[in-house]
């Protein structure tokens, strides 16, 4: 069974996993179209790529010891490549002198954190990031520069940023709402295994108890000298009885399976002594 | 010559069958002969359907002809007597539960009082 914890940790492996290869791949694209560009430099497209690289590397290597925070701290470096890259390479684009769409890979990176971001905090500084990173970069540029971007630019980003965060609130939102129905499953299986056990033990020991009751019985018909012994005994199986009524309300709580009546003496005799099993 | 006034007794525990035996004998003055499967009980053959309360441990042990399949046999072979299934299982327990759904005989859950066990069979015409 999978546990909420698991599908947190897996959720934010996978989404570091994916955002990392993002990086990788999407800066090998972005190099491969820009290389025509005059003063291009490979450097910042290759710094992002092979940070990507080498935290794909690292996921695989730490994927079993994998956790929420380190899926998160990945995200975050990544991002961090991903926007030093940008903010170089968005100089690179803007002053080519065509036309151009002003911080695409931005816009792209901030609905692509909607998907993959582990946590909201990592994600919403990560939109926060890529719309920061593109409006602070237009400043940089030359005014005349800014004049030639189209109407409304850079200031599409915060669009895109809303979007994202929207996106990122919901899906995290969903993801929560999942794991809460995982950990109410596992809580009601244990129960379902509880319940099976008390039950289990309340049948084994049903008819050691009748022995015990109606060898007082005989006893006393027997032998009415021992009727104090045997008093007490018999209270003790009353108590042993009502143990067993107590366990009552376990019945409604187990439903049995297909084949469970005919294991469950096998698997009684297993969990409580290890043995061969014995009847009820 | 077991029969008529006879308690017949199906248990597949060895301990708890001769013991109700005795206890019927001794405790309760009444004849009972006590089989531990459901090959033994048709093996009992006439002489079975001649008692006049019969009690039916319900699970006669896994992968066996239960206490359900003694209880068919006898009411398909005749037994108007009458029938009474013990069970140490639960309620919701599938052969309890089919035990329920046939109808015709009363179940009681282990474990029973010696007094409940007496008025059984002392009630055999009820």
């Amino acid at each position: 069974m999978t546990l909420s914890r698991d599908l947190a940790i897996r959720h934010a492996w996978r989404g570091a996993f994916v955002a990392a290869a993002l990086n990788a791949v999407g800066m090998s694209v972005d190099f491969v179209l820009a290389r025509d560009i005059p003063k291009v430099s490979i450097y910042p497209f290759a710094m992002s790529a092979l940070v990507g690289i080498g935290l794909v590397v690292f996921l695989l290597i730490r994927r079993q010891q994998a956790t929420v925070r380190l899926g998160s701290v990945v995200f975050l470096l990544n991002t961090v490549a991903i926007l030093v890259a940008l903010w170089i390479t968005s100089g690179y684009w803007a002053t080519t002198g065509r036309t151009w769409t002003p911080f695409q890979a931005n816009k792209l990176g901030a609905l692509a954190v909607a998907m993959l971001a582990p946590q909201l905090g990592v994600g919403l500084a990560s939109i926060a990031g890529f719309a920061a990173t593109a409006i602070g970069k237009f400043y940089f540029l030359d005014p005349e520069i800014q004049r030639g971007f189209p109407v409304g630019e850079p200031w599409f980003i915060l669009i895109y940023a809303l979007f994202g965060a929207v996106l990122l609130i919901y899906r995290l939102r969903g993801m929560a709402l999942e794991r809460e129905m995982l950990r109410v499953q596992a809580e009601a299986a244990a129960a379902e295994r509880l319940a099976r056990t008390f039950l289990r033990l309340r049948d084994y020991t049903n008819t050691p108890i009748q022995t015990i009751a109606f060898t007082t019985e005989l006893l006393r018909a027997k032998n009415h000298d021992l009727k104090p012994i045997l008093d007490r005994l018999e209270r003790a199986v009353d108590k042993l009885t009502e143990l067993g009524h107590a366990l009552n309300s376990y019945e409604n709580a187990h439903k049995w399976s297909p084949g469970d009546e005919s294991l469950a003496a096998t698997m009684m005799a297993e969990q409580l002594f290890g043995s061969e099993p014995r009847r009820p | 010559m077991i029969g008529a006034g006879f308690v017949l007794y199906v248990e597949d525990n060895d301990d708890l069958r001769e013991l109700v035996v005795e206890l019927v004998t001794i405790a309760f003055q009444r004849r009972c002969v006590g089989v531990g499967s459901y090959e033994e009980l048709v093996a009992l053959g006439e002489e079975a359907l001649g008692c006049s309360v019969a009690i039916l441990d319900i699970n006669l042990g896994p992968n066996r002809p239960s206490g359900i399949d003694a209880y068919t046999w006898l009411r398909d072979k005749g037994y108007t007597g009458r029938i009474v299934f013990l069970t140490g299982h639960a309620s919701n327990h599938p052969l309890v539960v089919e035990a329920k759904r046939i109808g015709g005989a009363e179940i009681f859950s282990k474990p029973i009082d010696p007094d409940r066990l007496r008025s059984i069979v002392e009630d055999e015409g009820q």
